[in-house]
Order: structure tokens, then C-alpha cells, then sequence
């Protein structure tokens, strides 16, 4: 016992000595940031001096210069600023490249060329631009040739761009080969900046085989054209490669679509080539583009394409009308006639004016041969809106006609038609509201009971073995329970601080790439991947339009929004299409994913960046899925339509993947509250902690979980958790591991942990294909969202959560402890189901014994007592570590705030986390509850379903 | 905003992607008025593109630069810009 209570001691000084340590560095850090701030605003007013022309001024003093060499690194940074926003005449850059070359700065940056570490040769790729001496241009052309990075390639690149060196082209598009194609994408964008340099290398260029060039020249062909170019991709689209021969296509179709030949392309063997070509033929508004796609009516696989582009057609030349109209009821075949009624079927409003005209007959039976092949709902729509009566009249003698003769379609109608129109029609309200479709969790009872009776009896059991023979058995028990609990927490605590050191490094090495980013790097086309933003909104009618504003309003160099509205039951749709002044709009959506019926797209020209998708209500994780498939971007961030990003989230988040090595599958945000904030039209105004208890606890658990945590993780390469209020995700990759998990898609389940699920099945399909990749954290990117105020809320979240964890624990079961999953098999998978999922059982358990311990005086008072403050300071020194990462390059919170959290972090030990312990355990029993049939039912819905992180 | 209309300045260089609000929508605002929109407005970004620029176009904008924005050129064009209004 003397030993214990010896080792007890020695460890609460050395946590005392670390705490007090980190406490005097949060008040030094301070101090030497404000010194730093007043360190880079001398510089900068240096180098404003120094550029601005005035002779008088230009001159400096001994003291300016010896401030430069001293702070050389701080003065090449606003350099690199400076001409991220404005770029000099070569006068005025002279004196700039003399105090280089006096701080002898250019041979230091030349010597890091070679250096072993990636970010000094990334440092110094990012720096040379500022002094394009021929010796610079030559030795970035030589490392070109011998680097094998891809992310240093890529940072020379840029230098050898923005230094307009076209000497360089040749060793560029020789580095592409065997590139992922990231890399490849960025080195199209920077190639293409060299225009006409790069085009007149297209004799040499046109007869390389190799498929990384041939790519190259396609995408530069899209985007600067001429004669030459165009017969390249002429001569490419009958390439064997069916990828060439696609990506050449679409090329064509998109800048040159008065060159395709039509005819022979919609003849075409290969089906996306023919679906392509009369995609296209929807932007060329004429008869004989119509007459040429009605030469394809019955082919099953160009349907929707065919169905689009003539939709296109008629809405640009109305005039065809009627000629499609006679058309469509002479056509004999069943198939073409189809695919005709679906063309007008998208025009139901527009014919329904015309019942009032000469064409009446013929309308009114088009009308009937729509209904009848399963437009009936486009009709309903219509009758619910229209405000004529006499065209009301007419449109209810159609349906009334068609009643009469076929009862199936009554149901719908009187399901979906306004009640004031039923009667007219003889028809009733239905009684009852159609039933929601229940959830199907299906989860694994036996192994949830086996996880239970671990959590619950494996440390009893094991106490039980040891302290069997001898006398005092219950005494024996005791200790050796205490002694368990003890190792337990040891090992949580020391996972927790070795995470810590992982996440300060892996914060490091962020933030110091971050500084080697400009702006004008980052927004040339193609460097960064092109995004889609997925923002699912149920009920949302109060916020939506200044969430879809301050979305629209991101820094990113090429995004789309994608709202999906899940089938909201007030305004949100109607608050979207009067705001933005949205019409119905036709796009072609892909079926990679098995969604619920989508209801309608709506766009405005005017905000080319945004579509509002209209679909049936099947939850979150279904919205994002028909997102997905309406999404044409490299990737998409799914987000939550209450939660508010900064300005500049996407961007940090996505730059961050230019470090890789790997393709990036993954990226993950920073999650705050939004609680104590004051925001004005979806823009953060104040940054303040939340006001009540529960929330501010809270702040402290969130700071810990993603500045403590996920850093870590990442940095460990094993990052298994993306918040569903901000990810960003592969779209190619999503759909090829089937998307969001929902009933209706290749698993036919549902999970309320829908996003750690796909990262979860995202990295287990693609260790088993054994593709490499990366999935990453961006400490900086901030999402800030709203977390439970009250104690109730937060108990039904923590219950979702662990419901989620366990729920995904058992589907993945075959993940754990599987090293042929690497990292995640034998790390990360382990840790979840120790101190997450069987944590909180041992927990409850420990404290029991404890306090049993402490009354019959198992364990002394004393030992106890310091057993415990040093388990509150180690939480407390993770807790300040977690604040002081996310502060590392700017202050969120005032100085008051951060004190008050800081005793928060306190304070938490005292009941918050104990309770939050409770929660967890109380969500596992209601989940085998649930399972068990006894136990309520939980209402359905989105509400309870969507709040994270 | 208040700036501008307190004392109309003789030139507007603005860039596109503020936070709260936009290039676009001060423009759109200062259409609003005769004497805002008499004023030569001068937009400046990293980002541009075909979208953006007919955005721009649709909104009476002066000149629409990439940044970085080369320095002789934007001094030139202001220096242009306000001898024609002092004429």
C-alpha cells in the first residue's frame, strides 16, 4: 500500500508541475503574441515604404535594415502578402530583390530547395517568385525534375507559374505521369495559365501516348480554344479509351457544340456518349435538333436525356408545341409515345393555359394521356395552384372523365388534391394521414448483448477470479477492483495526452503550411477541387434564406449550393423561391444512389451557384444522397442548414488536402457553439461562450474532443469521425462505398450516426480495394452550431450518439482488432469500443466501488483524495493544452471567457462528467429496451434526428 | 455603405468577397440611386470567373480585376477615372 500511495504522489506533483508549466505559458503566449503583432506591422510598413515609389522614402536606416536580416522570415511572409494583392512593375521591385540579396535571403531559400524536410522545400518553393533571378528559374526547373512529392511538386509548380518561366512546360507535363489525379487537376489548372505558350507545343504534344497528357490537353482544349484543339478532341473522341474518349466528348460538347456531329454520336455504341450528345443537343434550340432526338424515342437507356434536352427545346422555342403535341398522339409506339408524354408532362402548366384556346381537344387529351401515365401528381400540383376558374372547370371535366373510367389513380387525388376541389370531383379527404415509413435500424442483438455483458461483467468477473481463495474475499475484491478501475483510468488518461502531443505537432505542421498559402495560388482554376455544398434543410422556414446567403457568400474559388429541401412541412421551399426568385428548372440527375422520389429542382439564373432540390421527407442522411446525385462537383461538403461557416471554412478545409501525399478522400471541420454568439444575416459578429452551465461544459468537451482528439487522430492518420454539420467528402468515392446509409440504399438500413458510418465504410471499402488515401482534419475551419441548452435535449443526443456508436461497432464488427484494416482495425476501432462504447459501463462501475471502498475502508481517504485531484489536474491540463491549440492563431473567445472556462474545466469533474457517463450508459440499455419491443417507441422525426456534432 | 453616402467619393475599388455583403450587392445597392450610381465602381478579387464577370457586366461595373491586381494599370485607370469627372 505504501508503494501505491508512494507512486500516487509522485504523479499528482508531476501533473501539479505541468499544469502550473502550461498555465504560465497561456500568459506568456499572450505577451509574445502582441510582440509579434507589433513585429509584423513594422515589417509591413517597411516593405510599403520600400515599394512605394517616393525616392525620399525608399532610402532606409542601418536600424530598418538590421530589423530585416534579423526578422528575415517575418519579412519575406509580407512580401509574399504584399504581392498576393498587388503585383509590381519591375521598378519598383528592385529595391525588394537588393534587401534580399543583403540578408543573403536567396541563398538560403536555394540551399532549401534540397532540404529533407518537406515544408522548408515547400517554404522555399512558395518564396523564390519574389526573387526570379535566372539562378532561381534553373534550380526550380532541376528540383522539378528529381522531386518525388506531390505536394512539393506542386509548390514548385506554382513558382515556375507564377514566374511565367515557359521553359518549365516540358518538365511540367512530363511530372504528370503516374500522378494521382489531385495533382494531375491542379497541374492542368497552372499549365493552362500558359496559354498560348503551351498550345504552341501541341505539334510535339498531340502524338505522346500517354494518358496523362492526352488528359492535359483535353482540359486545355475545354478552356482556350482554336482550330487546332478542336480537331485534337475531334481525333480523341474515337479514342479505345472509353475514359479519353468521354472526357474528350464532354469537351467538345461543352465549348465547341456547333462542330459535334450529332446524328452520328446519337448513334453511337457507347451509351454515355449517346446520352451526352443529346444532352448537348438541348442547348442548340432548333427543329431539326428536335427531329434528330425524336429519331431516338425508344432507346430505354438515352430516356432521360432525351426527355431533357427536348424539354430544354420547347422552353427556348414554345412555337413546337403543337407539332409535338400531334406527334405524340399519332405515335403508335408505346415507348416513344411514353417518352413524349414525359416531355410534356414538365410543361402541365403551360398546356392548361391552352384548354381556354382552339387547340382545346388536343390539349385536353394529352391532358388525360398524362394522368394516365403516372403524371398525376404534376396535374394535382397544378389545380392546387391555379386561381382561373374556367380553366379549373376544364381541368376537373378531364380528370372527372378519366375517374370514370379508371378508379386506381382516386387514392391519389383525394390524397393530394385541395379538399375545396374534392367534391366537384365526388371524391372524400382520405381519413387517415399516410404512415410515416419506420426506421429500419435493424441492429445486431446478439453482439449488442455480448458488448453488454463485457461492459457489465468482464472487471467484476475478472476481480472475481483473482480474489478467489484466501480469506476476506470481499476486502480482496475490492482492492483488486480498485486496482483495475486505477489502470483503466491510467490507460484513458494517458491515451489522452499521448493524442495531445500528436494533436500539438499535427497543429503545428497545419498552421505552418497554412502560412505558405496565397490566395492567388489557391483561386487559379483547378488548384483547389471544385465543391458542392450540401445543405439539408427540414422545417427551417425562420433561418433558410440567410443560412443559403451566407453560403452563397464563401470564399471559394469554384462551389456550388445544393439546399435539398426533405420535405418540410412549413414554408422552407416557398421562402427559398421567393427570395431568390426560383423557376422550376430541368437537370439531368444522375441514379447513383437509390433516394426517395425527387419532387422538383428550382434554379435562378441570376445565381448560377444554386439549386434547390424539392424531394419527398426520408431524413438527413437520404437528402444528402439526392444531393449527391444532383451534385456535379469533385467533392461535396455536407453541412447543417442552422449551423453557421466562416467565410473562409471551405477554403482552409480544402487547402489543407494540397499537403497530402495521398488522395484525400475526407476532410472534417472544427465544430464550436454558436450559443453565446451574436450573428447578424448568417455572419458571426461576437464570439462569446454560451451563458448557461450546460452549454459551457459543453464548449469545454467540444474543445477537448476535436483540439485534443481529432488533430491527433488525423495526424495519427486514423481519423474515423467527420461532424455531420461540416465534411467534406469524394463524391466519386461516396458513391462507389453506396452513399449515406438509408434504407432505400444498398444496405437497407438506417443509422442515426450517419456520418461516422460513411467514414467508417468509406475507409473499410477502400483499405479492402487497398487504394491509398487520407482522410484529414482542418483545425482552423470553423463550423459554429447550436448544442443543447437543457439537460433533457442533451440526455436524447448523448442517447442518439451512443445509439450510433454501438450501432456502428456492431455493423463493422468485422473492423475490430483486424489488422488487415491497419490502423484503423487495430487502433481506432479498439479505442471506440473500450473507451467509448464499454468506457462509460466501467465508469459507473468504478465509481460504485469506489465509494463502497471508501465506506468500509477498503481504501484510505488520503490516497483517494490525491488519486483524484491528480486525475482533475491531468483533465485540466488537456482542457487548457485543447484552448490554447485552438487559439494558437487568433483569439475567439475575450480574455474573462476563456477564465471562466478554464474553471468550467474544473468544475466539470464534479458531477457534469459523471453525469455525461450516466447518459451513455442509459442510451445502451434503451437501445436493447427498444430491441426488446418494451420501452416507448421515439417519436419520429427529423427534429430529434439532427443534432450533432 | 454610410461612408459612401455621407461623401460620395469619386471612385469605388471594392473587393467581391466580403462576408455580410458582397461586391455584387453594394453595387446592387448604389444602382439604387442616380448620384451612387454615377460613381465609376471598380471591383477587385481572387476569384474570378465567366459567371462572375457577366454578374458584373449585368451590374454596370466599371472593371472587374484579378487579384493580384497589377498596380500600374489600376493606378492608370483611377487617375483616368476622376480627371473625367472633374471635367
Amino acid at each position: 500500500m505504501r508503494g501505491a500511495a508512494g507512486t500516487a504522489e509522485l504523479l499528482f506533483f508531476a501533473v501539479l508541475l505541468l499544469d502550473a508549466a502550461l498555465i504560465l505559458l497561456f500568459f506568456a503566449r499572450r505577451l509574445a503574441r502582441r510582440i509579434g503583432e507589433r513585429r509584423r506591422r513594422r515589417a509591413r510598413s517597411i516593405v510599403f515604404r520600400m515599394v512605394s515609389g517616393d525616392s525620399a522614402q525608399v532610402a532606409i536606416g542601418r536600424r530598418e535594415r538590421r530589423f530585416l536580416r534579423r526578422h528575415r522570415w517575418l519579412f519575406l511572409r509580407e512580401c509574399a502578402l504584399a504581392s498576393d494583392s498587388v503585383s509590381l512593375p519591375e521598378d519598383r521591385r528592385t529595391p525588394l530583390s537588393a534587401a534580399f540579396e543583403a540578408a543573403r535571403m536567396d541563398i538560403s531559400l536555394l540551399r532549401d530547395l534540397n532540404a529533407r524536410g518537406r515544408l522548408r522545400r515547400i517554404r522555399a518553393a512558395s518564396y523564390l517568385p519574389l526573387m526570379p533571378t535566372r539562378t532561381a528559374r534553373i534550380s526550380l526547373i532541376h528540383t522539378m525534375e528529381r522531386e518525388t512529392s506531390h505536394s512539393v511538386k506542386l509548390f514548385l509548380a506554382a513558382a515556375l507559374t507564377e514566374m511565367g518561366e515557359s521553359l518549365a512546360i516540358p518538365t511540367l507535363i512530363d511530372s504528370l505521369a503516374g500522378e494521382p489525379l489531385a495533382y494531375q487537376r491542379s497541374l492542368w489548372g497552372l499549365l493552362g495559365e500558359f496559354g498560348e505558350s503551351l498550345a504552341a507545343l501541341l505539334p510535339i504534344l498531340r502524338i505522346r501516348p500517354e494518358k496523362e497528357i492526352q488528359l492535359l490537353l483535353i482540359h486545355f482544349a475545354g478552356r482556350h480554344r482554336s482550330t487546332e484543339l478542336e480537331s485534337y478532341l475531334l481525333s480523341k473522341v474515337d479514342s479505345r479509351d472509353l475514359d479519353i474518349c468521354h472526357t474528350a466528348f464532354r469537351a467538345l460538347c461543352a465549348a465547341y457544340p456547333g462542330s459535334v456531329d450529332h446524328a452520328r454520336f446519337l448513334a453511337h455504341d457507347d451509351h454515355l456518349i449517346r446520352n451526352l450528345a443529346a444532352e448537348s443537343l438541348g442547348s442548340i434550340p432548333t427543329v431539326h435538333s428536335l427531329s434528330l432526338l425524336f429519331n431516338h424515342l425508344e432507346d430505354p437507356l438515352m430516356h432521360r436525356s432525351v426527355v431533357l434536352a427536348a424539354t430544354a427545346i420547347l422552353r427556348a422555342r414554345p412555337q413546337h408545341f403543337r407539332s409535338v403535341m400531334l406527334r405524340c398522339l399519332n405515335e403508335k409506339r408505346e415507348a416513344a409515345r411514353a417518352t413524349l408524354l414525359d416531355v410534356l408532362a414538365n410543361y402541365v402548366d403551360y398546356l392548361a393555359e391552352k384548354l381556354l384556346s382552339a387547340d382545346s381537344p388536343i390539349v385536353a387529351e394529352i391532358l388525360t394521356e398524362i394522368i394516365r401515365h403516372g403524371h398525376a401528381r404534376q396535374i394535382i400540383n397544378f389545380l392546387n395552384r391555379n386561381r382561373n376558374p374556367d380553366i379549373e372547370v376544364h381541368g376537373l371535366r378531364i380528370v372527372m372523365a378519366l375517374l370514370r373510367k379508371d378508379r386506381r389513380q382516386a387514392a391519389e387525388f383525394s390524397r393530394y388534391l385541395e379538399p375545396r376541389l374534392l367534391p366537384s370531383l365526388g371524391l372524400k379527404p382520405p381519413e387517415t394521414a399516410p404512415a410515416a415509413p419506420a426506421r429500419a435500424e435493424h441492429p445486431n442483438l446478439p453482439l449488442l448483448v455480448v458488448f453488454l455483458v463485457a461492459g457489465v461483467a468482464l472487471v467484476p468477473a475478472i476481480c472475481l477470479i483473482a480474489s478467489i481463495g484466501g480469506a476476506g474475499l470481499g476486502m480482496r475484491f475490492l482492492g483488486f477492483f480498485n486496482a483495475v478501475f486505477a489502470v483503466y483510468a491510467a490507460a484513458l488518461n494517458g491515451s489522452y495526452l499521448l493524442l495531445l502531443l500528436f494533436s500539438i505537432f499535427g497543429a503545428r505542421r497545419q498552421s505552418a503550411f497554412a502560412d505558405l498559402l496565397r490566395l492567388s495560388f489557391l483561386f487559379k482554376e483547378q488548384v483547389l477541387p471544385s465543391v458542392t455544398v450540401i445543405c439539408p434543410a427540414f422545417n427551417e422556414e425562420a433561418s433558410i434564406v440567410e443560412s443559403v446567403s451566407s453560403l452563397l457568400n464563401l470564399r471559394y474559388p469554384d462551389f456550388e449550393v445544393i439546399v435539398v429541401n426533405d420535405g418540410s412541412r412549413d414554408q422552407t421551399l416557398q421562402r427559398l423561391i421567393g427570395h431568390f426568385q426560383l423557376e422550376r428548372a430541368e437537370v439531368f440527375v444522375h441514379r447513383y444512389l437509390t433516394t426517395d422520389k425527387i419532387r422538383g429542382i428550382y434554379a435562378n439564373k441570376r445565381y448560377p451557384e444554386l439549386l434547390v432540390i424539392d424531394k419527398a421527407n426520408g431524413g438527413k442522411a437520404d437528402a444528402l444522397n439526392a444531393g449527391i446525385n444532383v451534385a456535379r462537383k469533385e467533392y461535396f461538403a455536407g453541412i447543417d442548414s442552422d449551423s453557421i461557416l466562416e467565410p473562409d471554412a471551405l477554403l482552409k478545409l480544402a487547402s489543407k488536402f494540397l499537403a497530402s501525399e495521398q488522395e484525400v478522400v475526407a476532410g472534417g471541420g472544427n465544430i464550436l457553439p454558436v450559443n453565446g454568439c451574436t450573428v447578424r444575416r448568417g455572419d458571426l459578429v461576437e464570439i462569446r461562450i454560451p451563458r448557461r452551465a450546460i452549454p459551457r461544459f459543453q464548449t469545454i468537451e467540444y474543445l477537448r474532443a476535436f483540439m485534443a482528439g481529432r488533430i491527433g487522430w488525423a495526424a495519427l492518420r486514423s481519423l474515423l469521425i467527420i461532424s455531420g454539420a461540416f465534411g467534406l467528402f469524394h463524391r466519386r468515392r461516396v458513391v462507389d462505398a453506396h452513399g449515406y446509409l438509408t434504407r432505400s440504399e444498398h444496405y437497407l438500413k438506417d443509422t442515426v450516426g450517419e456520418d461516422m458510418e460513411l467514414v467508417v465504410r468509406l475507409t473499410r471499402s477502400l483499405r479492402e480495394n487497398g487504394t491509398p488515401f487520407a482522410i484529414q482534419y482542418a483545425y482552423d475551419a470553423n463550423c459554429w452550431t447550436e448544442i443543447p441548452e437543457r439537460l433533457k435535449i442533451l440526455g436524447r443526443q448523448r442517447d442518439r450518439w451512443q445509439r450510433g456508436l454501438l450501432d456502428i461497432l456492431t455493423f463493422h464488427s468485422k473492423l475490430i482488432g483486424n489488422p488487415r484494416y491497419g490502423r484503423t482495425g487495430l487502433l481506432g476501432f479498439p479505442y471506440f469500443l473500450l473507451f467509448e462504447a464499454l468506457g462509460p459501463w466501467f465508469e459507473a462501475e468504478g465509481y460504485l466501488v469506489l465509494i463502497a471502498s471508501l465506506v468500509l475502508g477498503a481504501i484510505g481517504l488520503p490516497l483517494f483524495l490525491l488519486l483524484f485531484t491528480a486525475t482533475v489536474l491531468l483533465g485540466l491540463l488537456v482542457s487548457i493544452a485543447s484552448l490554447m491549440i485552438a487559439e494558437r492563431r487568433r483569439d475567439y473567445f475575450p480574455m474573462r471567457d476563456k477564465l471562466i472556462l478554464v474553471l468550467f474545466a474544473l468544475l466539470e469533474n464534479f458531477g457534469f462528467r459523471q453525469l455525461v457517463s450516466l447518459m451513455r450508459v442509459r442510451g445502451f440499455l434503451r437501445l436493447l429496451a427498444r430491441i426488446g419491443g418494451w420501452g416507448q417507441m421515439e417519436r419520429r422525426g427529423l427534429g430529434a434526428g439532427r443534432n450533432k456534432p | 455603405m454610410e461612408a459612401i453616402k455621407a461623401k460620395p467619393p469619386s471612385v469605388i475599388i471594392c473587393e467581391a468577397m466580403c462576408p455580410r455583403l458582397n461586391g455584387f450587392t453594394i453595387r446592387e445597392r448604389l444602382q439604387a440611386s442616380a448620384l451612387w450610381n454615377a460613381i465609376p465602381f471598380i471591383l477587385v478579387s481572387h476569384r474570378k470567373n465567366e459567371d462572375l464577370i457577366r454578374k458584373a457586366v449585368e451590374r454596370d461595373i466599371r472593371h472587374f480585376f484579378r487579384k493580384p491586381v497589377p498596380l500600374t494599370e489600376v493606378a492608370g485607370l483611377v487617375i483616368n477615372l476622376t480627371k473625367r469627372a472633374f471635367v
